[in-house]
Order: structure tokens, then C-alpha cells, then sequence
């Protein structure tokens, strides 16, 4: 058995990781994993990954979770170009920087605008109070302000003037207010423009490909019961 | 590493390699050290960096003594001044300075500081499966470990120490619960029947792992007391690491309690404690 991932591309962190390995030409079999199915709460699931989460990665016996560090390995492993994480000392530096600051910001307030917005209300059928949405829209807004200020600044891409990893893991990220309505890059020509580059560097079908899934998610049908049931839980957890 | 630099401002030090003790709080911080008398000099935990560079061998950094690490005063609001934005844009802690790059966010630090010093390999070993080991456990411990353990002690110690009262029971529970599965799913996944994360060496994995169990421990709170398991790796790597430079990181943290809150800007504790008011959250709600 070859490379396996499972993924949901209704995920952030999976789209990251589809478009990695299709771009760089990697091998793999796509193992779905239908997240609004409740499918990684199953048994058969929890034996690939215990903390019943999508991206996950296996190699033969060897598993892996958490997206930063596939993406980390697919490079390491299949000897990708430079760009996507540079030998350089500093250009390294600034990925890893954007990696680990996204975790609890760009990650955090994309996954909430989506569910606030769209999800729990439209999927759960859980009202989100207008209040509670807009302080979370607003929390979107400044964490998109950081990345324009802090990251991007003047630069072609975030590390650097090359593609990398992190914008990837940015990019697939902000996707998920784009799918839930939100127009974030009113007003953000910087950002719009880094965006499209981001694109186009990755080529316009991939991205798109990638994409379908989170630009229906306003047109999920209602979950049943027994589903909302089983996935209210860890989607609290998720949105905290 | 190149002769100091004098920085922006009044009264400003900069050492050619500037490093930032890693404070109890996740909130954008600053760092430096101005010379404003009237404000007190809030001692602040030096945990990991400190911890990185004497044990990563990190040459030269012994010599530059104190001129090297800048306590600083996250708590007290100088990150608004126009000289902390200068030197550090970011507003972060820690941070670190070397020549005119500027790096943030500790586990870029010490993945940093481990190439350019090229730290014995078992920090972060070259093996495809272990390394990535390492990156599992970094990517997953900012939500699954830091921000719980932060919670703790704004629960259990600051906001009390703040406000002047005391965090709703059920608040607390809910989140002693998840800090228990966390370290649950840390000792079943991470950790397992080894010595530290990646075998029988210690890496960086463990040292973050540590410092972050750690931060409760101002807040009297001890996560080690209910695994045996857990207490047995935590004293392996407070030996590996030795525990002079251990307890020498610890030191200022475990006096937190002390800390006159008085000298606190509301900016740094907004998220914490006037969460509530500023999300517009209605706490009865069922939607966190």
C-alpha cells in the first residue's frame, strides 16, 4: 500500500495538503472522509487517526496528523522545489513563523466565521445571534489586517518572493470565509492581488478543484438528528 | 555574532542577538527594556529560550551575560510606545533580534536557533518519521496544550487576582476537563511507553511540552499530580535539561503570584477577562 491521505476538502488544513501533493506531482490514494457524515467519529477511523481528525496522512505503518507537519514530510520526502520551504536560514524562518502563528488566528477565525455564518445555522439548524456573528466577522477583520501588516507587507508572497508553504496554508484558509459569503478581499487590493498570484502559482484548475466542496458549503441540506447529535459535540470544541 | 547597537529611544540597550523571555500570556506582548523609572520592573519568566540557548550550546551567548536576554514588561502596556514598534514590529514575545532579522513565534525560534547552531541532532532528529514526529507534536500543542494550560492560570490566578473575583465554577470545570483529555491524548499519543516523545532522547517536542505543563504551576496548580507517568517525564527532562537551568528558567514564573496587578494595562487582559463584553457573547447562550 502506497501513500494514503485522508481528507475532506470541506477542511481547510486538507486542502493545503490535496493541492501540495497534486501540484508536486505526489503519489497518493484519496481516502474520503465525510466530515458532515460524522465519518471520522467512526471506529474504522479512529485506527488511522485516534484524534479523529482530518488531514491525516499514512505511509505504509507510519501515521501522521496535523497538516503543517504532513505538509513538512511530503517535502522532506519527496524532494519538492525549493521555494515550498527553503533551505535558507531566514526564508525558512518566516514559513515556519506563519505556520505556527496561523494555528490560533487565521486558522481560528476562518473556522468560525464559516460555522457562525453558514454552518450552524444553515447545517445544524442552530441560530448564531447577530452579535455573535458580527464579533466574530470583526475578529476576522483584524487577524486579516496581521496578515496584510505583519506578513505580507511589501512582499510578493509571505515568506518571501516565492510561493511557499505558508501561503498555501493561508490561502486554503481563507477560502473558508469566501465559501461562507464573506467578501474579504473588499477593500484588501493587497491581499486580493497576493491571492491571485497565489492562484496562479498553483494554477487556476487545481485551485478551483480543490475549492468546490467549501463553495457549496451554503447549500448543505439540514443535517438529521441523529447526525446533529453526534457532531455537535466536537464542533463546539472546534469553534472555541 | 557582531558588537552591540545602540537601538531607538531613550535608554535602549541592544545586544546583537536579543532574546525575550517567554511570558505566561499568550497576548501580544513587547519586549525591551526602557529605563522609565517611574514604572516597576515586572521580573518575567525566561523559560524556553533560555533553556534552548544553554542547552543547545549556542556559542557566545554566555559571554554577552544579561546584555543578551531582555527582561521585559508585557504586563505593564509599553507595547503601545512608538520605540517597542519600532524595534519589534511584532509586538511579541519571545522574539528574537540577529543583525536586522526579526523572528517571532517560539517554535520558528528554536527551530532557527537549532540550524544556525547546529544543535546536537537529537532536538530535532534528521530521521524522515521522527522529525515529523516532532512537527505533529508542534503543530498540535498550540491549541491542544498551550492554550489550555493558559487558561488555567488566567482562570485560577489572574482574573481573580484582576477582577477580584472568582472565575464561575462551571467555567472552571469545563475547562480542567479539557485540559485532562489533552494530556490524556498527550501521554496516549505523544508520549506512549517512551522515555521523551521521540525515544530515548529528549527533543524540542518535549521541551515545549514542558515549559507549557509548567505555566499552571503559578497558579498552584500541579498537572503532574494525578500521572505518575506524566511526573516521571516531566523529572526526565527537567534532568536532561539540568535542573539548576530548569528551576533557574522557572524561577520568576512561580512567583507570579506575587505580581502587583496594579501596574496591568486592561490591553493585555481584555481577551481574557472582558472576553464577554467584547464578543458581544451572551454567556447564557449555548454557542461558546
Amino acid at each position: 500500500m502506497g501513500l494514503e491521505l485522508y481528507l475532506d476538502l470541506l477542511s481547510q488544513p486538507c486542502r493545503a495538503v490535496y493541492i501540495f501533493a497534486k501540484k508536486n506531482g505526489i503519489p497518493f490514494e484519496l481516502r474520503a472522509v465525510e466530515l458532515l457524515k460524522g465519518q471520522h467519529l467512526s471506529d474504522a477511523f479512529a485506527q488511522v487517526n485516534p484524534l479523529k481528525k482530518v488531514p491525516a496522512l499514512k505511509d505504509g505503518d507510519f501515521t501522521l496528523t496535523e497538516s503543517v507537519a504532513i505538509l513538512l514530510y511530503l517535502t522532506r520526502k519527496y524532494e519538492v522545489p525549493d521555494h515550498w520551504y527553503p533551505q535558507d536560514l531566514q526564508a525558512r524562518a518566516r514559513v515556519d513563523e506563519y505556520l505556527a502563528w496561523q494555528h490560533t488566528t487565521l486558522r481560528r477565525n476562518c473556522l468560525r466565521a464559516l460555522w457562525h455564518k453558514v454552518m450552524l445555522p444553515v447545517f445544524l439548524g442552530e441560530p448564531v445571534s447577530p452579535q455573535m456573528l458580527a464579533a466574530t466577522l470583526a475578529e476576522l477583520d483584524e487577524t486579516l489586517q496581521l496578515l496584510e501588516d505583519q506578513f505580507l507587507q511589501n512582499k510578493a508572497f509571505l515568506a518571501g518572493p516565492h510561493i511557499s508553504l505558508a501561503d498555501l496554508v493561508a490561502v486554503t484558509e481563507l477560502m473558508h470565509p469566501v465559501g461562507a459569503g464573506c467578501q474579504i478581499f473588499e477593500g484588501r487590493p493587497k491581499l486580493a492581488a497576493w491571492q491571485q498570484r497565489v492562484v496562479a502559482a498553483v494554477g487556476e484548475e487545481l485551485f478551483r478543484e480543490a475549492h468546490e466542496v467549501i463553495l457549496k458549503a451554503r447549500d448543505s441540506p439540514p443535517a438529521d438528528p441523529i447526525i446533529k447529535q453526534k457532531l455537535m459535540p466536537g464542533v463546539l470544541a472546534m469553534i472555541r | 555574532m557582531g558588537a552591540a547597537e545602540p537601538g531607538v529611544g531613550t535608554g535602549w540597550e541592544v545586544g546583537a542577538l536579543i532574546l525575550v523571555p517567554l511570558l505566561p500570556l499568550p497576548c501580544p506582548v513587547t519586549w525591551g527594556e526602557p529605563r522609565c523609572p517611574s514604572r516597576p520592573q515586572f521580573p518575567l519568566p525566561e523559560k524556553t529560550e533560555r533553556k534552548a540557548f544553554r542547552s543547545l550550546g549556542v556559542p557566545g551567548l554566555s559571554s554577552l551575560g544579561s546584555h543578551s536576554l531582555r527582561p521585559s514588561l508585557p504586563l505593564s502596556g509599553h507595547h503601545h510606545s512608538k520605540e517597542y514598534i519600532e524595534i519589534n514590529p511584532v509586538r511579541k514575545l519571545p522574539s528574537l533580534k540577529d543583525g536586522k532579522f526579526i523572528l517571532s513565534e517560539s517554535v520558528a525560534i528554536l527551530f532557527y536557533l537549532c540550524r544556525k547552531y547546529s544543535a546536537p541532532s537529537h532536538w530535532y532528529p534528521p530521521d524522515l518519521h521522527t522529525r515529523a514526529r516532532v512537527d505533529e507534536f508542534m503543530a498540535w500543542q498550540h491549541t491542544a496544550i498551550q492554550l489550555p494550560m493558559n487558561k488555567i492560570l488566567w482562570i485560577k490566578l489572574l482574573i481573580p487576582m484582576i477582577t477580584g473575583e472568582e472565575v464561575p465554577a462551571e467555567k472552571t470545570e469545563q475547562m480542567l476537563e479539557e485540559v485532562k483529555k489533552s494530556l490524556q491524548l498527550f501521554e496516549e499519543k505523544f508520549l506512549q511507553d517512551r522515555m521523551f516523545i521521540t525515544g530515548d532522547q529528549i527533543s524540542l517536542a518535549d521541551l515545549v511540552a514542558l515549559v507549557e505543563m509548567m505555566q499552571p504551576m503559578a497558579s498552584n496548580h500541579n498537572v503532574f499530580l494525578n500521572s505518575a507517568k506524566l511526573a516521571d517525564w516531566r523529572m526526565r527532562v527537567e534532568l536532561s535539561i539540568g535542573s539548576g537551568l530548569f528551576w533557574e528558567a522557572h524561577e520568576r514564573l512561580v512567583k507570579l503570584a506575587e505580581w502587583d496587578c496594579s501596574t496591568l494595562d486592561p490591553m493585555v487582559a481584555r481577551p481574557w477577562v472582558w472576553g464577554t463584553e467584547r464578543s458581544g457573547r451572551d454567556p447564557e447562550a449555548n454557542i461558546p
